[in-house]
């Protein structure tokens, strides 16, 4: 664990030099990333121009949600984004067998050798927002509440990181898979709403089938206290198996391995 | 009949559109998610102003109209969507650019190629859901008008808005030579595609003021014209505006690239 941990940091410290080198990349995507939310935000304040309420969420509740959804996303960005869209890079120019000698856990080093720290800058815009949208609500909440949406958010993280790597492993067969950015584009465009808004039975496959729903909608939800704390426990078990399958499928496809060069 | 440098172009396009159709059967996953992706941003406008509309809200497009305008952006949309930017921008920074200074054959000739290849694909796939759309969505294409001539003028405006949104890309593409990460730009593109498109809002939904300014943007062009074209919300002096902003984009967007092109020539340093 403490070799493990020791490796995230090196990896992050590497990155952030790297970084530092291409300043001028980073404030732009930060400047893009802020106005994307603003761009979002004139949304949904339009769409509430026209109604007071989608499906049963208010303004408010909506802006919580996207909120949180821009800290889900950053964070996401911040640790894992650049590592996995550019993991079928390793395969194809064959850098994994390399990896894969060395005395390390090799998915983590996938997953994390090129962390994005300043998508950290991110997340300052998403508290914001889940700052304002809580003060517009209005209600005190407890620290109940308050552990239940970071244990959420937590899982949301961990969800999204799940099935983006388990994408991004099909590269093992398809070395040239250039759509990874695909993927978390599909994902995250609709974690910005609620998923009740797509109706039944759309909402519940969204929740639990292609489980984006848990990544944003379910810990707000917990967090305002609209679905029963116990769902906490559905959503770390859906995590953990994710999570368990993503980890199964990256040892399969390594045991089948042959090197993209032989 | 034909003159000989045509002939010789024409012979070269065939080939790459050989290679590239090959290519597009190899990669069917990326295709697939790549189509997949496009197909998000109307099916979410949809989802949000359906639920507007059944909480009560007075909108300018009753359910029905609303479900065929994000039918029509789904196949406008994707027939539309280009992503060879980041494919340029791999290009120029990995210094595989260099064949285009040797070969007979110029940056945009290869990726226009890849597009047709692409687009042949793309109507096969989109149509499939297009029509799984009509019978899913029952939709009964309520204000859409599909005489000759308007079918007509629609192809026309599909055509050029295909071209802004290629040359576009294009145009973010070869900023690598200058910016080195096309990120940024293309974060800004996908803004403005998602919101002055029409792909997110009918256009029909903005104040007049905002409407108008984004009537004189190209992005207007690129899926929400043709799209007003077939439900003739563009007519008369309206149509005759419509296409004449639509061609001078067109037109603009041709030129803009190649000074641009030619002057990122002269800065392009390749590796080795």
């Amino acid at each position: 664990m403490v070799r493990n941990l020791k490796l995230i940091f090196i990896l992050f410290k590497h990155s952030s030099k790297r970084y530092l080198e291409n300043r001028w990349s980073t404030f732009g995507n930060f400047v893009s990333a802020s106005l994307e939310i603003a761009i979002f935000i004139f949304f949904i304040s339009f769409i509430f121009s026209f109604t007071k309420s989608l499906n049963g969420w208010d303004k408010n509740h909506v802006l919580l949600l996207v909120g949180i959804s821009q800290l889900v996303t950053a964070l996401y960005n911040f640790l894992f984004r650049r590592s996995v869209n550019r993991f079928p890079d390793l395969v194809r120019a064959g850098e994994l067998d390399l990896l894969l000698t060395k005395p390390m856990n090799t998915q983590l080093y996938a997953s994390f050798r090129s962390t994005k720290p300043f998508e950290l800058l991110n997340t300052i815009t998403g508290l914001a927002i889940t700052a304002y949208a809580l003060h517009q609500i209005g209600n005190s909440f407890g620290i109940l509440n308050w552990l239940l949406l970071l244990v959420g958010i937590t899982c949301g993280v961990l969800v999204l990181y799940s099935i983006c790597f388990s994408f991004t492993i099909l590269s093992f067969w398809s070395p040239k898979l250039s759509s990874a950015s695909s993927i978390l584009e599909i994902l995250t465009t609709p974690l910005t709403l609620p998923t009740d808004i797509y109706g039944q039975p759309m909402s519940f496959i969204v929740t639990f089938v292609i489980p984006i729903g848990l990544v944003v909608t379910v810990p707000v939800k917990l967090f305002l206290g609209s679905i029963s704390a116990y769902f906490i426990l559905i959503e770390v078990l859906l995590t953990l198996i994710f999570f368990y399958g993503c980890t199964r499928f990256w040892n399969y496809a390594v045991k089948g391995y042959t090197s993209a060069s032989s | 009949m034909f003159p000989h440098f045509l002939k010789r172009k024409l012979k070269i396009y065939a080939a790459y559109l050989k290679t590239d159709f090959q290519a597009q059967f190899e990669y069917r996953l990326d295709f697939f998610l790549y189509t997949i992706a496009a197909l998000v941003s109307p099916i979410i406008g949809l989802a949000v102003w359906l639920a507007a509309s059944n909480s009560g809200a007075k909108l300018l497009l009753d359910k029905d109209q609303l479900i065929t305008y994000f039918a029509l952006v789904l196949f406008v949309g994707t027939l539309n969507q280009t992503w060879h930017a980041w494919y340029v921008d791999e290009d120029i920074n990995t210094g595989n650019f260099s064949k285009f200074l040797l070969k007979p054959f110029y940056l945009a000739d290869e990726y226009f190629i890849r597009e047709i290849t692409d687009k042949i694909f793309k109507l096969f796939f989109t149509s499939v859901l297009f029509i799984a759309a009509i019978f899913i969505f029952h939709i009964s294409f309520k204000g859409v008008y599909l005489d000759l001539i308007t079918l007509t003028l629609f192809l026309v405006s599909l055509v050029l808005s295909f071209g802004i949104a290629f040359y576009l890309e294009s145009i973010i593409g070869i900023t690598t030579f200058w910016l080195h990460s096309i990120d940024f730009l293309k974060d800004l593109e996908s803004i403005a595609n998602q919101v002055l498109t029409g792909r997110l809002i009918p256009l029909v939904f903005f104040p007049a003021g905002l409407a108008s300014f984004i009537s004189f943007t190209p992005f207007r062009y690129v899926v929400s014209f043709p799209i007003e074209i077939l439900m003739h919300k563009a007519t008369g002096s309206t149509l005759l505006f419509g296409f004449t902003l639509q061609f001078f984009w067109f037109i603009a967007m041709i030129l803009a690239y190649k000074y641009l092109y030619n002057k990122g020539v002269v800065k392009f340093q390749a590796y080795g």
